[in-house]
């Protein structure tokens, strides 16, 4: 699809060594973490905004597909080049540009992994809280892209939460600032707040500017076990009625349980069957009181052992464990199909129940975990792509969640976005008028419709 | 085309889901942040492979070359694919089909294994050395990165030692090519703290390379034949232990004769210990007369910390020796890089790797780096020395020795 002359003219500009078109290479960028798979016709590493925007102005003026792309950890294909063309991997510009502590911010490039941004954060006192379970991998650019979130957004809130200012190239070769280096700013349409979740179907961020916070004095994390699933929803309930502002609050069941067991080390007593784990920080009497205060729940609600963590390693230890839970369902069936289903938390024991009915009527294990704090579950079915009749059957019960997810007035994408997997099923929610507001949107950005095309809309 | 060694793994491809979190903490992907240079790329390779879409080709070749083996991946993964597995079975899908470079596989096939022509041409090595020139155009890096080559190695110059009398244990030494050619004072100090520690050690001279530069570039029957040689030669010995000072020789000792290369030596696996493991575990740490005052940090060789689980042991000896202060290394536990062959194969690469982890020494602020593999200490000299920093670098052995 690419012309020789085209690629000719891409290295020329770029440097052999940033485009890429040996099969190998177009393999290795056919894939997220779902099992959807397309081969990009090349691979291209810019290093700087300019080299970008040379791209994308070569691009459009060739009508070529452009698929940005991060760490490629994403669960709903975004990052997966369905119309072939340029994949514009972007894990080489990767400099923290600035850390302003007296302002609370830093500027970076989209490449910046999340969790190697949080640890230089904190060596300075500085909190950057938004905390995907890839964080160890996710690219910030990716983050922005599916506006990502995780156990923190209970408190902390998600990726638009932090944006304070991005640099966008847009398709037509144009470098957009948007946003200030304050935290206040209502100068024109908020565009940064526009472009994050954009799923790269608008433009490239090549720069943010991201919010900060001072570091908690103290983190605590409490670990409580019960006997029913139930018990466990209803602990969640209660803290948040209770004006509790844990900094997460998390809910995995049993299934979820016995696979993160395998691969972690994370211990509960026999007979558990489901478990919370949440965190407070802040002052330390604060932290410490609110963390009492989950625990006298966690007994209230019938928790058979509740335990709490101070010590850095040990907490840390215990949120692997989660944040393994994906993977770590891995191993239960070589097949996941993972979802992102929000419900108001008051209906959440009624999802909670739903999910599994809907798992024994179609002989599915589905394990259920999630940010329960936030009322996004994810339920995960476990099956194998060998078996067609499974993955049939896996498919009427993604549907049937869904659905189910809505009746309860609920959303179809807590934080992993819309990508491709759920494309057919975003009329639904936001139904004929938003999709065309939307596409109108999309058209005066990207009027080729080179930006990730397949991708959010049908 | 039939992939066979892969095919034995197929398991291991089907459990990889590429949720990527094994990219975070795979050395060459660190360095290059390039999708193919990491732990989930190479796994996309090998299944590419197995389906019909990739060909055994040189790029692909070179991908899974670039692997350290370095395990890190493999810890990581929390649905349990064995990438390690998956990157050797490639790697002999490739040499089984005369994929890897002539001089590689002579090297590995017919001098690596025969005792005496390995002699001969690490004799011939250090010759050579004098003549960097002759170096570089052999490929191999000219930079004074080639390890300085000893004259005699272990196996040759060492005498028995001292009779023990009433010995508590009658051991064998495995010891290895590193230690036998490149790092001899380390093996001294081996038998030395053994004997004071009342073992009568023997050293059998008619043992070979346990193979892990040859099945780790894909010659399994090389590497089978290695073992088995071993095998007969130490059970000649009588030994009631077998005793390496390298991570990898133990790795492979211990596991990988039986796990990769399907040799049965359950039995005599059950006999071999890591020197420090065995120290701590099996005889009791005596007090060290001598006290020193140092500030000492501790690298964590791959295959010792996760090929073998031993982390503590080490750093337990260290700890015994009076005024010796450990300090923590950032990831003492990261690859340094070194990772045999791969020093001398992806010079580059292999420096950038070692270059992070030279910082992390530095950072310390101790005045010496120990660790319990030759490679490893080979490589930290290396990139000490790359990065102007002046540190002694010495195998745990040798500081404990000293102090004795
Ligand atoms: C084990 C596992 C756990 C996860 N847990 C969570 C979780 O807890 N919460 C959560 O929210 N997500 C989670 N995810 C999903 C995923 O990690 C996040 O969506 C993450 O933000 C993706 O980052 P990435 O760098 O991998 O982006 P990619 O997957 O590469 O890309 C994601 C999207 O952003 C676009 N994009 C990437 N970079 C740019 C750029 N510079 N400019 C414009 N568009 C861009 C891409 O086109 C794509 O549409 C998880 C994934 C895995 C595998
Ligand atoms: S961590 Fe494991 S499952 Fe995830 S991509 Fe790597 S090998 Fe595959
Ligand atoms: S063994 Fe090490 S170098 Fe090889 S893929 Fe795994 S992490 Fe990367």
């Amino acid at each position: 699809m690419l012309s020789d002359a085209l690629l000719k003219k891409l290295r020329k500009e770029l440097g052999q060594e940033n485009v890429l078109t040996s099969d190998e290479e177009l393999v290795c960028h056919s894939y997220d973490a779902t099992l959807i798979r397309s081969l990009p016709d090349a691979v291209v590493t810019p290093r700087t905004a300019e080299d970008v925007s040379k791209v994308l102005v070569l691009a459009n003026e060739n009508a070529i597909p452009v698929t940005p792309r991060g760490s490629g950890t994403g669960l709903t294909g975004g990052s997966v080049p369905l119309r072939g063309g340029i994949v514009l991997c972007l894990t080489k510009m990767n400099s923290i540009r600035e850390i302003a502590p007296a302002d609370l911010l830093a500027v970076v490039e989209p490449g910046v992994v999340t969790g190697e941004l949080q640890r230089k954060l904190e060596e300075e006192g500085l909190f950057y809280p938004p905390d995907p379970a890839s964080l160890e991998i996710s690219s910030i650019g990716g983050n922005i892209g599916n506006s990502a979130g995780g156990p923190r957004g209970f408190k902390y809130g998600m990726t638009k939460d932090y944006i304070l200012g991005l640099e966008v190239v847009l398709p037509t070769g144009e470098l957009v600032k948007t946003g200030a280096r304050t935290v206040k700013c209502v100068t024109g349409y908020d565009l940064a707040r526009l472009f994050t979740g954009s799923e790269g179907t608008l433009g490239v961020i090549t720069s943010a500017i991201l919010r900060l916070i001072p570091v908690p004095e103290e983190r605590i994390t409490v670990l409580a076990s019960f006997k029913r699933l139930e018990d466990a929803a209803s602990l969640v309930s209660e803290a948040v009625s209770a004006g509790l502002a844990p900094s997460a609050l998390e809910i995995m069941d049993s299934v979820t349980l016995s696979a993160v067991k395998e691969s972690s080390g994370l211990n509960s007593p026999e007979g558990t069957s489901a478990v919370v784990l949440s965190e407070t920080d802040g002052f330390s009497e604060v932290a410490m009181k609110e963390a009492q205060k989950v625990r006298e729940l966690s007994i209230k609600n019938g928790a058979i052992s509740v335990q709490m963590e101070k010590d850095k390693e040990r907490r840390e230890k215990l949120w692997a464990a989660r944040r393994g839970a994906f993977a770590a369902l891995a191993r239960k069936k070589p097949t996941t199909i993972l979802e992102d289903i929000v419900v108001p938390r008051t209906k959440l024991v009624e999802m909670v129940r739903a999910v599994a009915e809907i798992g024994r009527r179609h002989q599915l294990v589905i394990a259920t975990y999630g940010h329960a704090g936030d009322g996004n579950l994810h339920p995960t079915i476990l099956c194998d792509k060998r078996d067609e009749d499974e993955m049939r059957r896996a498919g009427s019960a993604a549907g049937e969640i869904f659905e189910r997810a809505l009746d309860l007035g609920g959303t179809l994408s807590g934080e992993h976005g819309i990508g491709f997997e759920k494309a057919r099923f975003l009329k639904k929610e936001i139904g004929e008028a938003g999709i065309k507001i939307m596409k109108r949107l999309k058209d005066s950005f990207d009027p080729k419709g080179i930006m990730n095309p397949g991708k959010m809309f049908e | 085309m039939q992939y066979p060694h892969i095919s034995a793994h197929s398991e291991d491809i089907v459990r990889c889901i590429k949720c990527g979190l094994c990219k975070s903490v795979c050395p060459p992907y660190l360095e290059t942040f390039v999708e193919s240079e990491g732990a989930r790329g190479r796994v996309a390779l090998v299944e590419a492979l197995q389906d019909g879409r990739l060909t055994l080709s040189h790029i692909l070749s070179d991908r899974i070359f670039t692997c350290l083996n370095c395990k890190a991946c493999v810890e990581a993964c929390p649905s349990g694919c064995n990438v390690d597995d998956l990157v050797l079975s490639l790697r002999a899908e490739l040499a089984s089909r005369g994929k890897i470079g002539l001089i590689k596989r002579l090297v590995l096939n017919d001098i690596v294994p025969s005792r005496t022509k390995l002699d001969l041409a690490v004799k011939a090595g250090s010759v050579f050395q004098r003549f960097p020139g002759l170096f570089s155009m052999l490929g191999l890096d000219g930079e004074g990165g080639f390890p300085k080559l000893q004259g005699r190695s272990f196996i040759d110059s060492h005498r028995p030692g001292r009779r023990v009398r009433n010995p508590v244990m009658r051991v064998g030494f495995f010891v290895g090519c590193g230690t036998n050619f490149l790092h001899t004072e380390a093996g001294e100090a081996i038998v030395w703290v053994l004997e004071r520690h009342g073992c009568e050690v023997i050293v059998p001279r008619e043992q070979v390379c346990c193979g892990t530069p040859v099945f780790n570039s894909g010659e399994f029957g090389t590497g089978r034949k290695l073992a088995e040689r071993n095998l007969e030669v130490f059970e000649k010995a009588k030994v009631d232990a077998v005793i390496t000072g390298c991570g990898s020789c133990g790795l492979t000792l211990k596991k990988e004769w039986h796990e990769v290369l399907g040799v049965d030596a359950r039995e005599f696996s059950n006999k071999v210990y890591d020197f420090s493991e065995f120290l701590v575990k099996e005889l009791k740490l005596q007090k060290p007369r001598r006290s020193f005052l140092l500030a000492v940090t501790y690298h964590d060789p791959c295959h010792l910390a996760r090929g073998q689980g031993i982390k503590d042991e080490p750093r337990e000896i260290l700890k015994n020796i009076p005024g010796v202060n450990l300090v923590e290394m950032r990831e003492s536990t990261r690859c340094c890089g070194g990772a045999g062959t791969f020093a001398f194969t992806w010079p580059e690469l292999s420096r950038k790797i070692g270059s992070r982890k030279a910082l992390s020494i530095r950072d310390t602020a101790a005045s010496m780096v120990t660790t319990s593999c030759p490679g490893c200490y080979l490589q930290l000299r290396r990139v000490l020395r790359a990065n102007d920093i002046e540190m002694s670098v010495k195998h745990v052995a040798e500081l404990y020795a000293s102090a004795l």
